[in-house]
C-alpha cells in the first residue's frame, strides 16, 4: 500500500469519530491512489507521453438521510477536517431545503483486501519498449497500401482503493490495467475510413507480450481500405448478425444503463416496473459480473459492498436491478455492488460492472446460414452507442461491415448504425452463439454525469430478426 | 481566486533539472453541485482542486506529467516524472520549441462573472427548488427525473521558457434537467441545458419551460415511415454535429494527417455560399472565449469558412511551424499534462439567408422533419463527415403544417452535403453549447431511416 494512502488513512477514524459528534447517520470515505501513462504514437513520431496521478479521499455524509460530499488532497487534519465539515454542510443544506431523505439498506461491516494479477509489472518496463509497441503498430499499418494515416496508443493504470465507513467496512482494492490500440484511416475515390483495434486486460505487460503486434496492425490496415472502398447501406429494416462487440454495446447501452437502480428510482428507465415479467425472448439471458476474467476487475464496489455475479433477465424475465445502498432501500431490494465512483472527488452513482449476454448453442456459420440475407455488423471502427433508457431509444455507431446474402457474408459496408427500441431489440433476438466474448479498455469505459468509469461487455454472436440500420 | 504556486521558481526547478525548454500550467477550482433526483433535492458536493502540469524538452526530446496536487511538493514530483520521461523518450525532429510569442489578445473579453462567482451555495440550491417548484405547478404529472445545477470558479495560470506568467479568472454555470412525463397515452422523456459564464436566471427558466413543453411533446410521440424531405434541425443540434464532424475537420494536425476530409482543400468552396464559419474567441460570457491560448498565444478572431470557401484550418505552435507560419492561437489542452491540440474557441455557423422565427421555415416544408433531440449524434463519423443520430423528439411537418411528435427514427447522411447542395438557410434564434453556436439549419432532401 502507498503511502500516500496510509498518510490519508491516519486520518480517516478520528475523522469518522467527529462526524458522528456532530450528529450523521452515516459517513464512508473513498481514498484513492490512481496512476495513469499514456504513450501516443502518430504516423512518424512519439505526439506525446505523459504520466498523470491523482490521490486524495472523499467523503460522504448521510444527514438524515441527506447525501452531502466533498473531498481534499491535503494529507493533513485540517485538510481532512475541512473537507469532513464541508460534506457535513451541504448534507443539512439539503435536509433544510426539504424534500425526500435516502437513507441507506443496511449492509454488514467487512474487511477485504483484492488485488488483481499480473506477472509483469507494466510501469516497470522500460520506456524504450513501450515506445517499440507503439512504433511497430503504426508502422504495420502503414505498410498496408492505401493507409494514409496510423496512430497507436499504450495505456497503463494502476488504481488502488480503500473505501471506509464508519460501521467498521475496510476494503482495499489494486487493479492493474493494460492496454493498446491501433487505428488506421484509408482513400479510396469513396473517399476516407478508419478502423481501430484495441486491446485491453486487467494484467500486466504480458498482455502485450502474448499479442501478434504486427497481425493486429495488418488487419486494421487491410480492413480500413475494404472500409475506405465499401458502400453505404440502404437505410432499412434488416436481420443482422452481430459481433459479440457489437453486442457488449448493445447489451451495456440498451439495458444496462435502463437497469441501473438510480434511473429505476427515479423514474428514467424503461424498465421500471417490470420485475418479473417477460421483456425479451426466451433465449435471451443477462448478467453484471464484477469479476469475468477479461473485464474490468471490481470485487467490490465503492461503498464496499461485495459484487457477485447479479442475473438481470433469465431466460427473457426481467429478474433484478444494479442498485447502491441508497438505491436498495428505494427499491426494496439488496444491494448488489454497483455504487461506483471515478476517482474519490465523485460522488456515488449506480454503474455497471462488466455486463453480458450468456451464450447459447450455436456456431457463428449457422448464425449466418439462419440470417440468409441482412448484415453482419462488426465492431473494429464501432464509435459506440447512447441511449436513452427513460424512452427506450438506442443508437450505435459500429465498425466495418458486410452483407450477408443467401447464407453467405459477401462485401463490406460502412457508415453502418444501428438504432431502435431497446425492448424490441431483445424480443427479436432468434438465436445465439456458443462462445462467450468479454471486453474492457483502458482508453475508455462508461460515460454517466461526467464520470467515466472502467466497464467490461460482451456475450456471443447474435442473430436479431429485425433492426432498424440508419444508412444512406 | 489565488494560485498558491510560484511557476516561475517551479520553470526555473524544471530547468535545472536538465529541462531545455518547459511550459507550465495550474489551475485552482472551486465548485459546488447540487442534484435532484425524482423531484427530490438528493445530493450536494462541495470540492476545492489544484490542477497542475508540465511539458519539458530535452533538445527535441519530450515529456509531459500532470495531475492533482496539494501544493509545491507535488508540483516538484511531477516535474520530476517529466524530466524522467523526456530523457527516455525518442526524438521529435520536427520539435520547434515552445510557443515564443506570449501574450494576451488586446481585447477586453469578460470570462468572468462576479454574479456567477458570489452565488452562496444556499442561493445555488434555491435555483434549483424555484426550478421544481416550477415544473410541478405547471403540470404536476411531470416528474423531474434528475436535475442539476452546478456552479465553479476557477483561476488558470501559465509560463513557459519564453514568457508569462499569465493568469486568467473565470467562472462558469451548468444546469441540466431531464422531466418525464407519463399518460394513458405513453411516456415521454426530455433532457435539456444551459451553460455559461454569466448566471442567466431568465434562461434557466426559460430551459425549464421549453423542457415542460416539449416532454408534454414527447409523451405522444411515435415512429414513422422513413422519407426523404426537408430536415429543420434545431440550434442545439447543430452545434452539436459542428463539434462532431467540423472542429476535428479544421484541426491542422488531422489536415497534415490526412485524417480530415478537408485535406489539401484550402481555396476551395466546400460549403454553401450561403455559410460562414467564424472562430471568434472575443465573444463576452462564452465558454470558448479567451485572450490567450493553452500555449500562452494571444487568440484571434478569424473566418475559416467564408463563403462556402474553405479560408483557414486552426493552428497551435507544432502544426502552424511545419507550414512555417504563424499559430492562430487555436492551441488548447484537454487537461494540464497532454498536448495541445488545434481547437476553436467560439466556432460560429452563419447564414447569409436567415429567416429571424422558425415558424417561417416551417411553413415553407411540404414534408419534412424538424428535430429537436437525438442520442448519438457524437457516433458521427468525423473521418467521412456521415451523420448519424437518432431522434428522441422531432415534428413531423406535412404541408407547412407541424403534424405529430416522433420519436425512434434514424437522422442519416453527410455533413458536406447537408451544408452544401442541400443547405437552404438558417432560422431563429442562436444558442451556443460548449463554444459551438448556430441557429437552427433548414436542409432538404435528407433521409429519415423510419420504422
Amino acid at each position: 500500500m502507498s503511502d500516500i494512502i496510509t498518510g490519508l488513512e491516519s486520518y480517516v477514524e478520528k475523522a469518522f469519530r467527529k462526524a458522528e459528534e456532530l450528529g450523521v447517520d452515516f459517513i464512508d470515505a473513498r481514498i484513492q491512489d490512481y496512476r495513469y501513462e499514456s504513450i501516443v504514437y502518430d504516423n512518424d513520431r512519439v505526439k506525446s507521453y505523459s504520466y498523470t496521478t491523482t490521490t486524495g479521499v472523499g467523503f460522504r455524509i448521510v444527514y438524515k438521510g441527506f447525501h452531502g460530499y466533498s473531498s481534499t488532497t491535503i494529507p493533513t487534519w485540517e485538510g481532512i477536517e475541512k473537507a469532513l465539515l464541508t460534506a457535513y454542510r451541504m448534507a443539512k443544506a439539503l435536509y433544510h431545503a426539504g424534500g425526500e431523505p435516502s437513507p441507506l439498506a443496511e449492509y454488514p461491516a467487512i474487511r477485504a483486501y483484492s488485488r488483481s494479477g499480473y506477472i509483469k509489472y507494466p510501469f516497470e518496463i522500460s520506456d524504450d519498449e513501450k515506445i517499440e509497441v507503439v512504433k511497430t503498430l503504426v508502422s504495420t499499418a502503414k505498410e498496408v497500401k492505401g493507409v494514409v494515416s496510423a496512430t497507436a496508443r499504450l495505456g497503463l493504470q494502476h488504481d488502488k482503493r480503500v473505501v471506509l465507513n464508519n460501521e467498521g467496512t475496510r476494503v482495499e482494492t489494486d487493479v492493474v490495467l493494460t492496454g493498446f490500440f491501433v487505428s488506421a484511416v484509408a482513400r479510396s475515390d469513396k473517399g476516407m475510413e478508419m478502423a481501430y483495434d484495441s486491446k485491453s486486460k486487467v494484467s500486466g505487460w504480458e498482455l502485450v507480450e502474448y499479442t501478434d503486434l504486427n497481425a493486429m496492425a495488418n488487419e486494421i490496415g487491410e480492413l480500413a481500405v475494404k472500409a475506405a472502398h465499401a458502400t453505404v447501406p440502404e437505410a432499412g429494416k434488416y436481420r443482422v448478425v452481430l459481433h459479440p462487440e457489437v453486442v457488449g454495446l448493445l447489451v451495456h447501452e440498451a439495458l444496462g444503463h435502463a437497469s441501473e437502480g438510480d434511473l429505476v428510482a427515479s423514474d428514467a428507465s424503461v424498465i421500471k416496473d417490470k420485475l418479473g415479467q417477460k421483456i425479451g425472448s426466451d433465449l435471451v439471458s443477462i448478467v453484471d459480473d464484477g469479476r469475468h476474467p477479461d473485464g474490468y476487475y471490481v470485487p467490490f464496489d465503492d461503498e464496499g459492498v461485495e459484487k457477485k455475479k447479479t442475473t438481470i433477465v433469465e431466460n427473457g424475465v426481467l429478474k433484478g436491478y444494479l442498485a447502491g445502498r441508497a438505491e436498495s432501500q428505494k427499491l426494496g431490494i439488496d444491494p448488489t455492488g454497483n455504487s461506483r465512483v471515478m476517482s474519490y472527488q465523485h460522488p456515488l452513482l449506480v454503474r455497471q460492472t462488466n455486463y453480458y449476454i450468456l451464450p447459447g448453442d450455436h456456431a457463428f456459420d449457422e448464425l449466418v446460414q439462419e440470417a440468409k440475407d441482412g448484415i453482419y455488423v462488426t465492431g473494429k471502427g464501432a464509435r459506440g452507442g447512447e441511449v436513452d433508457p427513460g424512452a427506450g431509444t438506442f443508437t450505435f455507431g459500429v465498425g466495418v461491415s458486410w452483407k450477408i446474402e443467401n447464407g453467405e457474408i459477401t462485401t463490406p459496408l460502412r457508415g453502418v448504425t444501428l438504432t431502435g427500441m431497446i425492448l424490441d431489440v431483445l424480443r427479436n433476438i432468434e438465436a445465439l452463439g456458443k462462445d462467450l466474448h468479454v471486453y474492457t479498455s483502458v482508453f475508455g469505459g462508461c460515460g454517466k454525469s461526467g464520470q467515466l468509469v472502467r466497464v467490461g461487455d460482451g456475450g456471443p454472436y447474435v442473430l436479431v430478426g429485425e433492426i432498424i440500420v440508419g444508412g444512406r | 481566486m489565488r494560485l498558491d504556486l510560484d511557476l516561475e521558481k517551479l520553470l526555473k526547478y524544471a530547468e535545472k533539472m536538465g529541462a531545455s525548454e518547459a511550459e507550465l500550467s495550474a489551475s485552482v477550482t472551486d465548485k459546488y453541485v447540487f442534484e435532484i433526483s425524482k423531484d427530490s433535492l438528493e445530493r450536494a458536493l462541495s470540492t476545492t482542486t489544484i490542477g497542475f502540469g508540465i511539458r519539458v524538452a530535452i533538445g527535441k526530446k519530450i515529456g509531459a506529467a500532470g495531475g492533482e496536487i496539494t501544493g509545491e511538493e507535488g508540483a516538484l514530483e511531477i516535474i520530476r516524472h517529466a524530466i524522467k520521461i523526456a530523457k527516455s523518450t525518442r526524438e521529435d525532429e520536427k520539435w520547434p520549441g515552445f510557443n515564443p510569442k506570449i501574450g494576451k489578445a488586446p481585447v477586453d473579453v469578460p470570462v468572468y462573472s462576479e454574479e456567477t462567482a458570489s452565488l452562496t451555495e444556499e442561493e445555488g440550491v434555491r435555483i434549483l427548488q424555484g426550478q421544481l417548484k416550477l415544473v410541478k405547478e405547471s403540470d404536476p404529472s411531470i416528474t423531474i427525473a434528475g436535475a442539476s445545477f452546478r456552479v465553479s470558479r476557477s483561476y488558470s495560470g501559465f509560463i513557459n521558457s519564453y514568457g508569462g506568467p499569465l493568469g486568467e479568472e473565470s467562472t462558469s454555470y451548468s444546469y441540466v434537467l431531464e422531466l418525464k412525463k407519463k399518460t394513458g397515452e405513453g411516456e415521454g422523456t426530455y433532457i435539456d441545458w444551459k451553460l455559461g459564464v454569466k448566471l442567466d436566471a431568465e434562461g434557466i427558466e426559460e430551459t425549464t419551460q421549453r423542457a415542460i413543453s416539449r416532454v408534454s411533446d414527447a409523451v405522444k410521440a411515435s415512429p414513422i415511415e422513413g422519407f426523404k424531405g426537408t430536415l429543420i434541425l434545431d440550434n442545439a443540434e447543430v452545434a452539436s454535429l459542428l463539434r462532431i464532424l467540423i472542429v476535428p475537420a479544421i484541426s491542422a494536425d488531422n489536415v497534415q494527417q490526412r485524417r480530415s476530409p478537408l485535406t489539401g482543400r484550402l481555396g476551395e468552396k466546400v460549403l454553401s455560399e450561403k455559410i460562414n464559419i467564424i472562430d471568434d474567441p472575443f465573444l463576452p460570457y462564452e465558454t470558448g472565449s479567451a485572450v490567450f491560448d493553452d500555449e500562452g498565444h494571444p487568440t484571434s478572431k478569424k473566418h475559416v469558412f467564408e463563403k462556402g470557401v474553405l479560408a483557414t484550418y486552426l493552428y497551435d505552435h507544432y502544426t502552424a511551424s511545419i507550414e512555417g507560419r504563424e499559430s492562430t492561437g487555436n492551441g488548447f489542452k484537454s487537461s494540464h499534462h497532454t498536448p495541445p491540440s488545434p481547437s476553436p474557441t467560439n466556432l460560429i455557423l452563419e447564414s447569409a439567408i436567415h429567416k429571424e422565427k422558425l415558424e417561417d421555415a416551417v411553413v415553407e416544408v411540404e414534408k419534412g422533419l424538424y428535430v429537436v433531440s437525438t442520442i448519438g449524434s457524437w457516433l458521427s463519423n468525423p473521418v467521412s463527415g456521415q451523420i448519424n443520430a437518432t431522434v428522441t423528439l422531432g415534428y413531423l411537418i406535412v404541408g407547412g403544417e407541424i403534424q405529430k411528435p416522433v420519436k425512434g427514427v434514424a437522422i442519416s447522411g453527410n455533413i458536406y452535403e447537408a451544408l452544401a447542395d442541400s443547405f437552404q438557410y438558417t432560422a431563429g434564434p442562436r444558442r451556443c453549447l460548449f463554444g459551438v453556436c448556430s441557429s437552427s439549419i433548414v436542409v432538404s432532401d435528407f433521409t429519415i431511416a423510419g420504422h
